[in-house]
C-alpha cells in the first residue's frame, strides 16, 4: 500500500485537564491548522475520549501521566495503569504495564524544569531498560528551535541511539490554548499507509519510527525503497531527500523558513555529510550497526543557523 | 448526605506523595459531589520563593542554568494539589488543574471534566489527593464528599 506523510500534533490538552480547549474546539483548531491528526493527552484523565465522536481528522486517544518524577504519554493504552505510585525506581514495571495494555510509551519534555516551577515536568526516572520507551519528545512547546531543554533532549536521544535503542523522535506543542503559540506550522509528520489517516496508523508510524519533526516543511529521505525506520545493509548507497512546503503554503507562512543545508548525522552526533537542499541526491557510505538521520538547517524569521527539521533514523544491519 | 468531611493540613515533606481518603458508598446512590479547597494557593514570601526557584533551576538545568531568565520571571510559585477518585474497582479520573477551590460531580449520566461518568457502585471508594507541589510551609485543606441527586 502507498505511504503518505501526514501532519500531526502529538501533545494536546483540553478542559478535561488544564487546557482551555473543549474537545470539539481543539479538533476545529487542528483542522484550521491543516493538521491531519492529533493525539489527545490530558493530564491523568481519559474523560475527553468519550467526546471524540466521528471526528473529521484522526484522533489518537491517550493520556499524559503527570507524575511527580516525570511526564509520560501512555498512547492508546487499553489498560488502566495507575500513575500515582510511579516512583524513580519502578518506572520500568509501569512502562511494561502500559505495553501489556497495548499502549506505547512516550517520554515528554525530559529537560523541562520540574517541581515546583512545573510540577514533575523534569524526567527524574531511573529507566533501566530504554527499549521500553517508544518515543521521546525531543522538541517541546511552540518555539522549538530556541528552546534550551530541546537541545539537551536531542543530546540524550543521540546517546540512546548510540546505545542501540530505537526511540522515535516527536514534537509536542504541549497545546493547552492557542494564544502562546509562536510557530503554528510546527508539527510531527507521520509516514502512514492509506489515503485517509487513522488513529491506528498514527500509532503504527510512531512504533515503527517513521516520523519527522519540523518547524513547518516536510523533509525526509529515502535510500532506494528504504526510508526512515527501516534497516538496510551497510555499504555504498545513494540517498535522496525530499522537501515540501505544501502545508506551509496552505497556511500562508512559507517565507518564514529558508532551508540552507542538509546534514546527515550518525553515531555520536557526528555530521557525516552536508548537502545543499538544491541538489537533493548524494552518494553515501553507510557503516554497519549504526543509525543515520537527516537534519535540515537554515534561517527562521531572519535568525540564521536554526534547526528547521529532523528525521527519524534509518538503521544499518550489524555485520557485513 | 455527607459521606466524609475532613479538615487537615499538609506540609512540604508530604510533597510528591498521595493521600488516600476512603469512604463508603451505599446502595442506590445516584451521584457523588466532591468539594475540595486548599489554601494558600500562592507563595508570597519572596525570599522563600527565590530559594525554591534557584534550587529548582540548579537541580534541573545544571550547567545550562545561565541560559534561564532571572528567578523573578518564575514568580509566583504555586501550591498544586489535585483530586483523583477511585471507585471500588477502577480509577474514575482526576481534575488536574490549578484551581484551589473545586467542586466535582460523578454520576451515572454525567461527570465533571476529568472524571468518567458511569454507575455509582456501592462499596469502598477512595478520594486520593495528589500532592504535586507544596511551596508554602503548610497548606490547609478541606474535603467534603456528599451522596445525593446532583445536577450537572
Amino acid at each position: 500500500m502507498n505511504k503518505k506523510w501526514y501532519a500531526c500534533e502529538m501533545h494536546c490538552h483540553t478542559l478535561h485537564s488544564d487546557g482551555d480547549f473543549s474537545v470539539s474546539g481543539l479538533i476545529e483548531t487542528a483542522v484550521a491548522r491543516h493538521l491531519d491528526g492529533i493525539q489527545i493527552t490530558d493530564h491523568n484523565a481519559v474523560s475527553a475520549h468519550a467526546e471524540v465522536i466521528d471526528p473529521p481528522i484522526a484522533v489518537l486517544k491517550s493520556i499524559e501521566w503527570t507524575t511527580y518524577f516525570g511526564h509520560m504519554h501512555a498512547m492508546d493504552c487499553k489498560k488502566d495503569v495507575d500513575w500515582r505510585d510511579a516512583l524513580p525506581d519502578n518506572i520500568d514495571e509501569k512502562m511494561r504495564a502500559v505495553h501489556e495494555g497495548g499502549g506505547l510509551v512516550g517520554v515528554c519534555h525530559p529537560f523541562q524544569l520540574g517541581t515546583p516551577i512545573c510540577t514533575g515536568g523534569r524526567w527524574d526516572y531511573n529507566v533501566k531498560d530504554w527499549s521500553l520507551v517508544n518515543y521521546m519528545e525531543i522538541w517541546s512547546e511552540g518555539c522549538p528551535f530556541m528552546n534550551t531543554p530541546n537541545k539537551r533532549a536531542l543530546d540524550l536521544w543521540h546517546t540512546l541511539l548510540d546505545k542501540g535503542y530505537r526511540i522515535t523522535p516527536t514534537f509536542g506543542r504541549d497545546w493547552h490554548r492557542s494564544t502562546k503559540d509562536v510557530y503554528h506550522s510546527a508539527c510531527t509528520y507521520l509516514l502512514c499507509e492509506g489515503d485517509t489517516l487513522t488513529d491506528s496508523a498514527m500509532k503504527r508510524a510512531v512504533n515503527e519510527g517513521r516520523t519527522v519533526i519540523s518547524m513547518g516543511p516536510l523533509f525526509s529521505f529515502n535510500i532506494g525503497e528504504s526510508t526512515l525506520g527501516d534497516e538496510i545493509e551497510a555499504g555504498e548507497h545513494e540517498i535522496e531527500f525530499t522537501l515540501s512546503f505544501e502545508r506551509m503554503e496552505k497556511m500562508k507562512v512559507p517565507e518564514r523558513v529558508k532551508p540552507e543545508v542538509i546534514r546527515i548525522i550518525t553515531k555520536g552526533g557526528e555530521r557525516v555529510k552536508e548537502v545543499s537542499p538544491a541538489y537533493p541526491r548524494t552518494a553515501i557510505t553507510l557503516k554497519a550497526n549504526s543509525w543515520y538521520n537527516a537534519e535540515l538547517w537554515g534561517t527562521i524569521d531572519g535568525k540564521r543557523d536554526c534547526l528547521i527539521a529532523l528525521t527519524s533514523p534509518l538503521y544499518t544491519k550489524g555485520e557485513i | 448526605m455527607i459521606l466524609l468531611e475532613k479538615e487537615f493540613s499538609v506540609y512540604p515533606e508530604n510533597e510528591k506523595t498521595n493521600m488516600s481518603l476512603p469512604f463508603e458508598v451505599g446502595e442506590g446512590v445516584k451521584s457523588l459531589k466532591f468539594t475540595f479547597s486548599y489554601s494558600p494557593k500562592v507563595l508570597t514570601d519572596r525570599k522563600r520563593a527565590r530559594l525554591l526557584i534557584e534550587r529548582n533551576i540548579e537541580k534541573d538545568a545544571g550547567e545550562y542554568a545561565g541560559e534561564y531568565p532571572s528567578w523573578e520571571e518564575f514568580l509566583p510559585l504555586k501550591n498544586l494539589i489535585t483530586l483523583s477518585v477511585d471507585d471500588p474497582t477502577a480509577y474514575r479520573g482526576c481534575a488536574h488543574r490549578q484551581a484551589e477551590c473545586m467542586e466535582h460531580i460523578i454520576s451515572d449520566s454525567f461527570a465533571s471534566p476529568g472524571f468518567n461518568k458511569g454507575a455509582i457502585q456501592a462499596g469502598q471508594w477512595q478520594a486520593v489527593l495528589n500532592l504535586h507541589g507544596i511551596v508554602t510551609e503548610k497548606i490547609d485543606c478541606h474535603l467534603k464528599i456528599e451522596a445525593g441527586d446532583f445536577l450537572e
